[in-house]
């Protein structure tokens, strides 16, 4: 299994945000496509998963819609919305500048 | 977002459902990724659920999510709850009703206060249409006056000022001219008591005149045919007549072929031509008429009008209006005022004192047009008190079991606190307990309001000659009073077991008396237990309703008791008005005579007479003139109103020949009336009157007011008087006799100045004492009457008891009603002291069994038990005293004979308390005594 990070939930909205602001996806694919992309780093379970897509679709910024897959079975999609796509960018400076920070402190020693 | 979290509450199997697909559909694609990956399917499974993870806890937080912790937890509250009151049916169903029983009574009088303030006139667009009220600071005199009951009058000007709703007819016409200000302008009044006939047998029935504008002024549509319009209101129109409704309904059976139809009212032939819409009952409570018809006709149809009534010194219509719009009121008002003032000054003589500054005031007719509103409300306010208190003390009452519940409870809660449970999670877990059993029995309470208020309703129509005529209703503001009562009440009576019961010290809790199986509660020994508290407050409260009332069934008491002056027994009554059958002036009166003298004559009848108003049927005549020993005022002095300082007042009561004998009233001094004495009395009661004075009879107060120290037979007062025709003046009045003094009009109103004249001219009540029961003349009566004339009809025929009775009929039912709920509150009061005490005994079983076993004897235990019980009867009692003297304050208006603090009552009710609660120790006490040591010591 490896040594699986934490990732605080503010965190894992934003990665699923930026998942998401490329095409719609059902959750199984958001988790596959952060796992690849991070090269096995980031591998987010179904209990961290589901909770943060219907806690972010209560907020209105992703919307879902029940569809079928590429295997002709029922999954739910989900999509970025509006509103989603202008917390997508807040959320992306806000991290920049919170990286940049830490980064600024771990470099003084 | 709550409104999210609501709705989903109801999506909720559903969205239970998405979830759990989707969760499979991910389980599914990892077993396929595991699959390509190259794991057996078997081992592709197993390996997909470990990484997969407790997918219980993914459900619940993704409920949590859609939920939100709160009503989470109150619908688990509520499954537990449910669950925890159906383990213990017989609480429960006690409980429930109980609360019913409270809550419904609450209810069921709050609806009926709601049904009289709330009442909306039944008419378009209510709120804008106004009432035309006098308004001066002291109320006018010299004047003939007469009010229907359509609003309230205040006429001393004591308190703020003076004011009335009936006006004159020379100024509404001047109003009427007045085109700028209103754009619709009406008047009415009623009629009394028409003879209608020309629909099978003849009957009297309640009828008013309108002015013609009256129906398009209140925005009434006509349910069948049209309403009168200002064409029919001349009288060279064809008389026209209006049918009420529900009048349409009784009496002609609600056939379309009543319209055209031609009555006779007063002998006057009227042509039916319409119905108002069902909705429209009346403007005024009380007052419901039968039979509309237009102003015009009214000096044809009152028998015995004189053109002096349309004069500006007699007010006797109501005005109502609509403004134009663009109108303010004040400006209107002002206007109006002015058109007032002048009308009032053409009179000749002064109506108003000087400084009175009379005006009028426009006011809404939905706030004003109450009729006897106050009278009523009253009543319902003293009967919500009562119910109130005994919900009160339904509430400490079950709170007192909940506690009794939550002792055995401990260790349960106790486990729960030391397993990491928020001490607010279990109160709101009881507190979802007992809003649940609160809620239930509103719902069934509100069954038993239904009830109750109809058949108050039903009690209040029975007793009343005009019953007030509003429905209650199950609006959303008694709906909406039901459910909060509930929820406060549920609130109020779990609180104190919850906080009482999460309060646990755990470890004396856990710990488990060997062999006795529940934990015995020792939690912190307080001197005044909760328990005991509840039951102080339930005695206090059970002292307030019963000093209520005791003290309402005094007054009533008082009331019945009241020595009126006359002899009550025995007396039947009943009216007779012969200008409904043609006669005129010296007929009449020849009619009465005769009557009277064939009455006497029937055996059974003692003695028979007649007078203008039954004896306390709350009729009332009284007149103005300077006080005897002073010149009569003049002219000078009216007009500037210098003849003020002079005026004096008098009832007046026109009775016919042995009126006073037939009552029992001693004659002290001089002579009964003559039948010269009613040929004078005639003479002056035309148009233009005699120079004879008219001869009269004073009572007492009269003699000792008006005539102190002297002899007040052959004195004349009242002369000089002018009348308003002209330059005549009145010949006066010449006392013959002095009788003793007698309450005439109303038992509670104080014995005032009251001349006696001889009753000509109208129409008149027959007072017949009779040797047996008196309704069993009455077809004897009726004979001699049809034989008389067949015209001649004889109505409101009733006993001088029964009439008595109707005057003290809100007393009876108030003081019956608060001594039902007096009970009550004490027998419930009773029943939560025994319940503590028996708890308390059988918590103590081992104490005692101890103190007895060491040689304490019977009376020892009994007074252990006793001391904790008389310590809070004790307690209850004064604060019940001190608490019921403060708020009965508010009864004061309602008492007669008795004062709102009355020590007597205080005392009585104290000392019943005590006794009941005494006799409710009794069972407990001797279970103590019954204790036996050695099982007791058994079970340590």
């Amino acid at each position: 299994m490896g040594n699986q990070i934490e990732l605080l939930q503010g965190t894992l909205d934003l990665l699923i945000l930026k998942t998401l602001a490329l095409e719609p996806m059902h959750g199984w694919g958001i988790a596959q496509r952060i796992q690849q992309i991070s090269q096995d780093v980031l591998q987010v379970g179904q209990g961290s998963l589901y909770p943060a897509l219907h806690r972010l679709e209560q907020r209105g910024w992703i919307g879902s819609e029940w569809s079928t897959s590429d295997n002709n079975r029922r999954a739910k999609f989900y999509s970025l919305t509006r509103t989603g796509k202008n917390q997508l960018e807040k959320e992306l400076g806000e991290w920049e500048r919170l990286s940049a920070a830490i980064a600024l402190v771990l470099e003084q020693s | 977002m709550i409104f999210g979290k609501l709705r989903n509450l109801f999506r909720a199997s559903r969205q239970e459902h998405d979830a759990n697909d989707e969760l499979r559909f991910h389980l599914e694609k990892e077993i396929e990724k595991n699959i390509a990956a190259g794991l057996s399917p078997d081992e592709a499974r197993r390996r997909a659920l470990v990484e997969f993870g407790g997918v219980q806890q993914t459900r619940e937080t993704l409920r949590e999510v859609h939920h939100g912790r709160f009503f989470e937890s109150l619908a688990q509250d509520s499954r537990y709850a449910w669950r925890m009151l159906r383990k213990s049916p017989a609480f429960t169903i006690i409980a429930v009703v109980t609360l019913a029983l409270g809550i419904g009574a609450n209810t069921a009088i709050f609806s009926l206060i709601d049904a009289v303030i709330f009442r909306s006139l039944p008419i378009a667009d209510p709120q804008s249409l106004l009432v035309f009220q006098w308004e001066s600071r002291k109320g006018p005199g010299n004047m003939s006056y007469r009010n229907f009951g359509e609003c309230d009058e205040s006429h001393d000007g004591s308190g703020a000022s003076a004011h009335g709703c009936s006006l004159s007819l020379p100024f509404f016409k001047q109003v009427q001219a007045q085109s700028s200000i209103f754009s619709h302008v009406a008047a009415y009044t009623g009629a009394g008591q028409l003879d209608m006939s020309g629909n099978g047998t003849a009957r009297m029935v309640k009828g008013e005149f309108v002015t013609g504008d009256y129906f398009q002024t209140l925005g009434v549509r006509a349910h069948l045919g049209r309403l009168i319009n200002p064409g029919d209101d001349s009288t060279s129109a064809q008389a026209a007549a209006v049918l009420d409704h529900s009048f349409w309904q009784t009496e002609f059976g609600g056939s379309e072929s009543a319209i055209g139809k031609t009555i006779r009212l007063n002998g006057i032939p009227f042509t039916i031509i319409g119905v108002t819409e069902p909705r429209f009952d009346a403007l005024t409570l009380s007052n419901k008429y039968d039979m509309i018809v237009p102003m015009a006709q009214r000096p044809v149809v009152v028998p015995n009008w004189k053109p002096r009534d349309d004069q500006a010194d007699h007010w006797w219509l109501v005005m109502i209006g609509r403004l134009k719009p663009g109108v303010a009121v004040n400006q209107a008002e002002a206007g109006v005022s002015l058109l007032f003032r002048n009308s009032v000054e053409s009179v000749g003589k002064p109506l108003f004192k000087p400084d009175s500054d009379p005006k009028i005031k426009l006011a809404q007719a939905s706030q004003v047009l109450g009729g006897s509103q106050k009278g009523t409300l009253q009543p319902l306010y003293v009967m919500m008190l009562c119910v109130g208190a005994v919900l009160l003390i339904a509430c400490a009452n079950i709170a007192g079991l909940l506690l009794a519940r939550s002792a055995s409870r401990q260790r349960e809660i106790a486990v729960r606190l030391a397993l990491g449970a928020k001490r607010s999670r279990i109160i709101l877990q009881v507190l979802t307990e007992s809003v649940m059993l609160a809620f239930a029995g509103g719902a069934l309470g509100i069954l038993i309001a239904v009830w109750g208020a109809r058949a108050l309703m039903a009690m209040v129509s029975a007793g009343s000659i005009s019953p007030p005529i509003f429905t209650p209703q199950l609006d959303w503001r008694v709906l909406g009073f039901t459910a909060a009562i509930s929820l406060l009440t549920g609130i109020l009576f779990g609180l104190a077991p919850a906080l009482r019961g999460s309060d646990v010290n755990l470890t004396s809790s856990l710990k488990t008396v060997a062999g006795s199986g529940t934990a015995v509660f020792e939690g912190k020994q307080r001197r005044f237990s909760a328990g005991g508290m509840l039951v102080a407050v339930q005695m206090a409260l059970a002292i307030v309703v019963l000093v209520t009332a005791g003290l309402l069934v005094r007054t009533l008491n008082n009331l019945k008791s009241l020595n009126p002056g006359f002899d009550t027994q025995n007396v039947l009554l009943f009216g007779i008005d012969p200008r409904l059958a043609g006669y005129k002036g010296q007929q009449i009166d020849n009619l009465f005579f005769e009557l009277q003298e064939k009455f006497s004559a029937i055996p059974g009848v003692t003695s028979a007479t007649y007078s203008w108003y039954p004896f306390l049927s709350g009729g009332l005549w009284n007149t103005g003139f300077h006080r005897p020993g002073t010149a009569p005022p003049s002219k000078q002095e009216m007009e500037s109103g210098a003849a003020e300082k002079n005026q004096v007042e008098s009832d007046v009561y026109p009775v016919g020949p042995k009126f006073f004998s037939t009552w029992g009233i001693p004659l002290q001094s001089g002579r009964d009336f003559t039948p010269s004495d009613f040929a004078v009395a005639a003479s002056n009661d035309a148009d233009k009157p005699s120079s004879n004075p008219t001869p009269v009879i004073v009572n007492q107060e009269f003699a000792h007011k008006y005539f102190p120290g002297k002899n007040p037979l052959g004195q004349i007062f009242g002369e000089q008087e002018p009348t308003g025709i002209g330059d005549v003046k009145a010949p006066g009045y010449l006392i013959v006799g002095v009788v003793a003094n007698s309450k005439y009009n109303s038992l509670r109103r104080e014995i005032t100045p009251c001349f006696y004249q001889p009753n000509v001219g109208g129409e008149a009540f027959f007072d017949l004492r009779t040797g047996t029961d008196p309704l069993s003349l009455v077809p004897t009566i009726k004979n001699i009457v049809d034989q008389q004339s067949h015209d001649l009809a004889v109505f409101r025929i009733s006993t001088e008891t029964e009439a008595i009775d109707r005057q003290v009929f809100t007393e009876k039912m108030t003081a019956r009603l608060s001594s039902l709920f007096g009970l009550l509150a004490l027998l419930l009061a009773c029943l939560g002291l025994y319940g503590l005490l028996s708890y308390e005994v059988t918590r103590r079983t081992r104490e005692i069994g101890i103190r007895m076993a060491v040689g304490a004897q019977s009376h020892n235990v009994v007074g252990l038990v006793l001391m904790k019980a008389v310590g809070l009867i004790a307690a209850g009692a004064v604060a019940g005293i001190a608490v019921a003297v403060g708020v009965t304050r508010f009864l004061a208006s309602f008492l007669y004979g008795v004062k709102a603090g009355d020590p007597v009552t205080l005392l009585a009710v104290a000392a019943l308390l005590v006794l009941v609660a005494l006799a409710a120790c009794y069972i407990p006490a001797r279970r103590a005594t019954k204790v036996d040591p050695l099982v007791a010591l058994r079970y340590e």
